[in-house]
């Protein structure tokens, strides 16, 4: 099966494109009205799919975005005199701003919260049509002038034309955001928050950006709406239309481009071909959203892909690549302090994980951090990347206090890590989850992205080839378009590493990367974390059971007991310390 | 002033219902950190079932009622193995759509066998007025209050007290910890399931006088769910009062701005209250773990 799946797929969106196009020119007035609001469908389940599909926040309430699209435009319309292509937009970007409000909530709150949040303010905004008289007669809805131009009523087969170029316009802007570090990052938020955190996106700013622009979407959607069928109600925004949109995402395949296409379209043509009354449609609705749920949760789209897709040959590209790559802009001078941890410590409820912590390590030092489970390892690396505030004490990085602030701020200031339960963003490719790591290297704005600036071009061609680069580094570079999630436990490990240094950090953490690794392995290891000084100056604080490993590699090693810093020394110094032996080291010499 | 604790006092009661329905939801999520969408169709259902054995099988109302809170107890845990044990292991967004999708067909298919029909539900109660200290009451809204603060203190002590009961609670608190105990994961859910959805139809049958039956009669269980993340959705109690403050806040709101935006006040308030300050009035923050 030799097909080059990217061309397939252009030409699979120019055919789509085409049929859209042609059919006014054979369709009968209704089911030319019916092609219209399906691809009107297909904006509004765009949105979706930016905000659960990619970002991975639930909505239930588009609908209530839609409605406020559709109103705005109308109302404008109606009483402003704005003409329908200047109300439009600003139907869509109310709707973005209220996405963007409504996105505030679900920064510290769990998807349990936000499903509810999101289905109130559908529901209110339905209540405030129904019951607001004055604003545009309350549940009889209000008529809307048919669209013009040029001083004439647009004809059905214009405004259909219309439909499909404004959808062909979201989806390349789309397509272009997905691929960029802003899609990146919504697809990391959606793998794993708190990896997003410590790769240095910005949690807050993405997950309002995803709120907002799937809003926005869904809000040109309404609009559109309010001018095809020119005439509304709140009828047309209840909570079932918001059901219908998550449906038609799950069905097309949600997180797939062409999701929304698939979905949108089959779920809007086959009720109307059932023609049955409403309430067997919401049942077949409820009906197969269950049991796409159950047992098609990648829905079409992603059937076919896991089937047929076939992953871009990178090694070709990588022949390009200067492998004498050292970093010379980062010399490390070994007398000069890089962290400094003053006094820490740190309590959940009354349970003392950290007690008056300090330590220091500097430029181009290997530094290990060793004690028994439960001695405050983690909690420690938590504190210095900024996923916990301590409760007390200091932090400096190169002499910069990073107390004041947050996790992906910290990163951007050098300090990068691993995991010790590993999270990888399982679903991207091993590539994406480094170039995640690039994220605060990069400073293409989402206006740069969406429109393909030059600029923003080069800089992500510069970051992919330092990405590859990074993917060698580790061994990894024919895996570089494999899922993270389908590599071998040492390969998620090491990918981990390469993901890390994306950073360019100062100071690299690595919680545990050689815990379920073989000997082998584990060698392999050791020598990378040497590079990793060598060649690109970062400083390495390390926890790790192996004592071979340990002992190896460390310039300095310190260890933790009870949350206390019990030792601080040289790796031959520590083996003979007697309270060091009696905590810790005594178990591991007998084991 | 009469009229502010008549207020008060018509508060508490509806707020009393809320609280049956509301612990349902608190059931629900502390044992499968689902939020249910289709306990307000469970409530429906409910209501529709005990005023159909009631009204058309001529059962006596205990009957009726008992009979009614079974079938759907029942239809929750028939629900929870087919539909719901299937993707215990899926992402939390998987799951609460999936309650999304159940709540939409039982909406749909009342609709369909009972069209938008409006009944009433006969008062089991007198409902002639009478004034205490100047507040004027029915034997039906006490009655009604009675009996969900029966319910609802039954189920506490059934939580407290009984082996499932404990089950429940281990379950909810820690998953692993409680499977080492013996406690079947599988069981515990199965149950959990069971007795929220009874819990939403006893308070569905409760509410039923005092209101209209329509497919749609469904929304007010979400005022339970809002009135337990205003106390605390992690506590029963706090729960409890946050549903009894619901209802009064609804009720001042109902009286001093408007009847009809009445709902907008409180789902206003369940914004507010997730932004200010998410673990609710009388709760506690949920232990957070990197």
């Amino acid at each position: 099966m030799k097909f080059k799946l990217a061309s397939a797929s252009i030409a699979l969106y120019a055919g789509f494109v085409l049929i859209a196009l042609a059919a006014p020119a054979v369709l009968p007035a209704y089911p030319l009205f019916v092609f219209s609001l399906a691809v009107v469908n297909i904006i509004a389940v765009l949105g979706v799919n930016v905000t659960m599909g990619y970002a991975g926040q639930i909505s239930l309430g588009h609908a209530g975005f839609a409605a406020i699209g559709a109103y705005t435009t109308a109302l404008l319309m109606a009483h402003g005199d704005w003409a329908f292509w200047t109300a439009l937009p600003a139907g869509g970007l109310l709707a973005g701003v209220f996405g963007y409000l409504l996105g505030l909530p679900a920064l510290r709150l769990g998807p349990l919260y936000v499903s509810m949040v999101t289905f109130g303010f559908g529901f209110v905004v339905v209540l405030i049509l129904q019951n607001w008289y004055e604003l545009a007669n309350g549940p009889n809805g209000m008529a809307v002038a048919p669209p013009q131009l040029f001083g004439n009523d647009l004809t059905p087969h214009q405004f259909h034309y219309f439909v499909v170029v404004v959808a062909v316009a979201l989806f390349v802007v789309t397509r272009n955001l997905i691929n960029s570090r802003v899609g990146r990052a919504f697809v990391a938020l959606r793998e794993s928050e708190v990896a997003a955190r410590a790769m240095g996106v910005n949690v807050a700013a993405t997950k309002t950006l995803a709120f907002g622009l799937g809003a926005a979407y869904a809000g040109i959607a309404g609009g559109l709406f309010a001018g095809l069928t020119q005439f509304i109600n709140p009828d047309s925004f209840v909570f079932g239309v918001s059901i219908s949109y998550v449906t038609m995402a799950i069905l097309g395949g949600s997180g797939f481009f062409a999701g929304p296409i698939v979905g949108g379209l089959t779920l809007t043509v086959l009720p109307e071909l059932l023609r049955g009354a409403a309430e067997y449609k919401e049942l077949l609705t409820g009906f197969v959203l269950l049991m796409l749920l159950i047992f098609l949760p990648r829905g079409l789209v992603g059937l076919l892909w896991d089937r047929f897709s076939v992953r871009p040959d990178v090694i070709r590209e990588v022949k390009s690549i200067k492998t004498d790559a050292i970093d010379k802009s980062v010399r490390p001078d070994s007398s000069r302090e890089l962290l400094r941890v003053t006094d820490v410590s740190l309590s959940f409820g009354g349970l003392a994980a950290l007690k008056n912590v300090s330590l220091e390590v500097n430029e181009g030092e290997i530094v290990s951090i060793i004690g028994p489970n439960g001695a405050g390892k983690t909690s420690l690396f938590n504190t210095i990347s900024g996923l916990y505030s301590p409760n007390k004490g200091a932090i400096e990085v190169a002499g910069q206090p990073v107390m004041g602030y947050r996790a992906h701020q910290r990163a951007r200031m050098g300090i990068s890590r691993t995991f010790q339960n590993l999270e990888l963003f399982q679903d991207m490719t091993a590539l994406d989850n480094v170039l995640v790591g690039a994220h605060g290297q990069i400073t293409n704005s989402p206006i740069e992205s969406a429109f393909r600036l030059p600029g923003e071009r080069r800089r992500e061609a510069e970051q992919r080839s330092r990405a590859l680069e990074l993917l060698e580094f580790v061994g990894l570079l024919h895996y570089a378009e494999e899922r993270a999630g389908s590599l071998s436990f040492g390969h998620q490990r090491l990918l981990e590493i390469a993901r890390a240094l994306a950073s360019r950090p100062k100071l690299l953490m690595l919680d545990e990367p050689a815990a379920g690794l073989n000997s082998t392995e584990v060698g392999a290891l050791a020598d990378i974390i040497r590079l990793v000084r060598t060649r690109y100056g970062a400083s390495v604080l390390l926890i790790a059971h192996t004592m071979n490993l340990v002992m190896a590699l460390s310039d300095r090693v310190i260890v933790l007991h009870h949350g206390v810093k019990i030792a601080d020394g040289t790796p031959a110094s520590i083996q003979k310390d007697a309270a060091v032996i009696d905590a810790y080291l005594g178990e591991v010499s007998n084991a | 002033m009469d009229l502010f604790w008549q207020i008060l006092v018509s508060g508490g009661m509806l707020g009393s219902l809320y609280a049956l329905v509301g612990l349902g939801f608190v059931l629900i999520y502390r044992s499968t950190r689902v939020v249910n969408f289709s306990q307000g169709e469970m409530l429906m259902l409910g209501a529709i079932l005990a005023l159909y054995f009631y009204q058309d099988l001529k059962l006596p109302y205990g009957l009726a009622f008992v009979g009614s809170c079974v079938t759907v107890g029942l239809l929750g845990a028939f629900l929870e193995r087919v539909a719901f044990r299937p993707l215990q292991r899926a992402p939390v967004i998987t799951l609460i759509l999936a309650t999304v999708a159940v709540g939409q067909m039982i909406r749909s298919a009342v609709r369909i066998v009972r069209g938008s029909e409006v009944s009433h539900f006969p008062p089991l109660f007198p409902t002639t007025p009478f004034t205490v200290g100047g507040v004027t009451l029915t034997a039906l809204t006490v009655g009604t209050v009675i009996l969900s603060i029966f319910l609802v203190g039954a189920l506490v002590l059934f939580i407290r007290y009984t082996r499932i009961g404990r089950g429940m609670e281990a379950a909810a608190q820690n998953r692993d910890a409680a499977t080492l105990s013996g406690v079947s994961i599988n069981q515990t859910f199965l149950l959990t399931w069971a007795v929220s959805s009874a819990l939403a139809a006893a308070a569905g049958i409760l509410i039923a006088p005092l209101i209209v039956i329509t497919p749609d009669m469904g929304i007010i269980g979400l005022k339970g769910f809002i009135g337990a993340i205003l106390g605390g959705f992690l506590t029963i109690p706090g729960a409890i009062a946050g549903c009894f403050l619901l209802g009064i806040i609804e009720n001042l709101a109902g009286y001093y701005i408007s009847g009809a935006m009445k709902d907008v006040v409180s789902f206003g308030l369940l914004l507010l209250i997730l932004i200010a300050c998410p673990q609710g009035l009388f709760g506690r923050q949920e232990a957070r773990r990197a």
